[in-house]
């Protein structure tokens, strides 16, 4: 029974490939659209030229503008719901000396901003630890780091810390190299890729695992955490806890296992909140927030527990109803309902309007034509 | 029947029971296909038991005289089953495929499956048709699939069940 050449049929026939497939469709349903990903880079490319136009007080300095943070990772989640959406960007400076204080850059920054009539009336008036931030239309905000470059270290930048009126160190190319580092695995075993470009699968973007399983741990924490946001953990904390515990598995799903069943040894381990530092900055613990308010960590433990049973029962879930249930929970109503109606589309209906339906027979599986399964005639559902 | 669903039971003449799974992430049905002199077969879902909606609806289901429910799963008007078509070859694969839809739409009130709806004379229905026709097309649904002669996509040619 089944064919040896891979199509469509193997794919239909196979849980895991068909779990992971929904998976994959739940990630690109809330990742930014590339509307919005086009239109984030254009506003940061924009606000580049201007910092570096004549007349700016960096044009001397070479300004290099870059993203951070989630675009940089490109792991970044849509909001939930009507929530706001913030892009962290770098300007990269030469240090010629003239900026002692911290917030004199931040000033100079925000001045020159306003110099120009159409970012003007963006600029955001509240003074921020290190950013200047420009507000769009639709609750996206650009948030602009000016830092300056550390010559003697590459990579390293000196951004400004309002409070102290010093700098801080910070270098977010390296982390992403660090990330990237981890993400790798060979891309042709990547679940799904042995299918991915069968001619009639309509597949939805594959990435690796380790990036998706960044995503979807960031979008559970919106999720679960949308009454009690003070306690979530940060995006940069969550992302180095996947990167730390990945264990380059090839799939979605074992990933994300992975990385809870690890996490959880860990936690169990350890007597009080974990110490989460930067991957290359060592001195920075992410996880300060855990050593101020040890509530919080207590209640980032208990949803995760419940988060790794629930993705323990995700491989044993039978009924597309219970699934839906399950992933609703974890990552919200809207990406679920997206992701499911995609793959009943792709893997069901497309088919079906081929006329390559077929069945399996013994316990007549829906599948696609092929060496050992049966044709089913067209057929149109009646009744109220 | 027993060369394609070897593990379903004769129950009596005409009645045959066994177990179904539509696709790999669905639940294992039980089935009961009903196949009558001069009536046409049907299935019905046993086990689980089909799950309405708030308002007591399932999409694409009839009642039978003793109220009970069972899926529609094809086209009396367009011939899509004739009595010289094998049940094992039909009425079998369609209802794994109706349920397949079934579980969707209980996953999200969508349903995928495309499909018509009975008249009940000159009001009544018909409205709520267009609208439930033109709810189905706007969810992707497949209204345009229904095949005016039944073919038999077999590569291996019918066969005698």
């Amino acid at each position: 029974m089944g064919s040896s050449a891979v199509d469509l049929g193997t794919l239909l026939e196979d849980p895991e490939l068909l779990r992971e497939d929904i998976l994959h469709r739940v990630c690109a349903s809330i990742q930014l659209t590339s509307t919005q990903r086009e239109r984030a880079e254009t506003a940061y490319r924009g606000v580049g030229r201007w910092l570096d136009a004549e007349g700016s007080p960096f044009a001397a300095l070479g300004p290099t503008i870059y993203p951070q943070g989630s675009m940089a990772l490109r792991t970044t989640n849509r909001p939930l719901a009507q929530d706001e959406h913030d892009l962290d960007i770098v300007v990269e400076l030469d240090s010629d000396g003239r900026y002692g204080k911290s917030v004199d850059l931040l000033d100079d920054t925000r001045d020159w901003l306003l110099e120009h009539r159409e970012y003007a009336s963006k600029v955001d008036k509240e003074d921020r630890r290190c950013c200047v931030r420009l507000n769009y239309a639709g609750n996206f905000h650009l948030d602009i780091v000016p830092a300056f470059r550390d010559v003697s270290q590459a990579g390293t930048i000196w951004v400004p810390d309002r409070p102290s009126g010093g700098f801080e160190r910070g270098n977010p190319k390296g982390y992403v190299a660090w990330f990237e580092e981890q993400c790798r695995i060979e891309v042709a075993r990547v679940l799904l890729k042995s299918v991915e470009s069968l001619p009639d699968y309509d597949a939805p973007e594959i990435e690796l695992p380790l990036r998706r399983s960044a995503q979807l741990l960031k979008r559970w924490r919106d999720v679960v955490f949308q009454d009690c946001a003070d306690a979530a953990p940060s995006s940069i904390l969550l992302t180095t806890l996947a990167g730390n515990h990945y264990g380059n598995e090839s799939s979605i799903g074992a990933a994300v296992s992975g990385i809870l069943d690890r996490l959880l040894i860990q936690v169990k381990s350890n007597p009080g909140p974990l110490d989460v530092r930067n991957p290359i900055y060592s001195p920075e613990r992410l996880s300060e927030p855990w050593i101020e308010d040890e509530g919080a960590y207590v209640l980032f433990v208990t949803k995760l527990r419940k988060f790794a049973s629930q993705w323990e029962s995700l491989a044993t879930t039978s009924g597309l109803h219970n699934l839906s249930a399950l992933l609703e929970d974890l990552f919200g109503e809207a990406a679920t309902r997206s992701a499911l109606t995609g793959h009943q589309e792709a893997l069901v209906n497309a088919p079906r309007r081929r006329g390559e339906l077929a069945f399996v027979p013994g316990a007549a599986t829906v599948t696609s034509s092929g060496i050992g399964r049966r044709g089913t005639p067209g057929n149109t559902f009646f009744g109220g | 029947m027993k060369k394609l669903f070897p593990r379903f039971i004769h129950k009596s003449w005409g009645v045959w029971e066994g177990e179904i799974l539509p696709g790999p992430l669905c639940e294992w049905y039980r089935i009961r296909v009903v196949y009558r002199l001069k009536q046409p077969p049907r299935a019905y879902v046993l086990k689980p038991a089909l799950v309405p909606d708030a308002d007591g609806n399932i999409p694409h289901t009839y009642r039978d005289r003793f109220g009970r429910l069972y899926p529609c799963l094809y086209l009396p008007r367009k011939h899509e089953w004739m009595d010289s078509m094998p049940i094992a070859e039909t009425i079998v694969p369609w209802t794994a495929l109706w349920l397949i839809y079934y579980e969707h739409w209980r996953a999200t009130g969508d349903w995928l499956g495309g499909g018509e709806h009975p008249q009940v004379g000159r009001r009544g229905i018909r409205g709520g048709r267009r609208r439930r026709r033109r709810q189905e097309r706007r969810s992707g649904s497949l209204a345009d699939v229904s095949t005016s002669s039944p073919s038999l996509v077999t590569p291996n040619g019918l066969a005698s069940s």
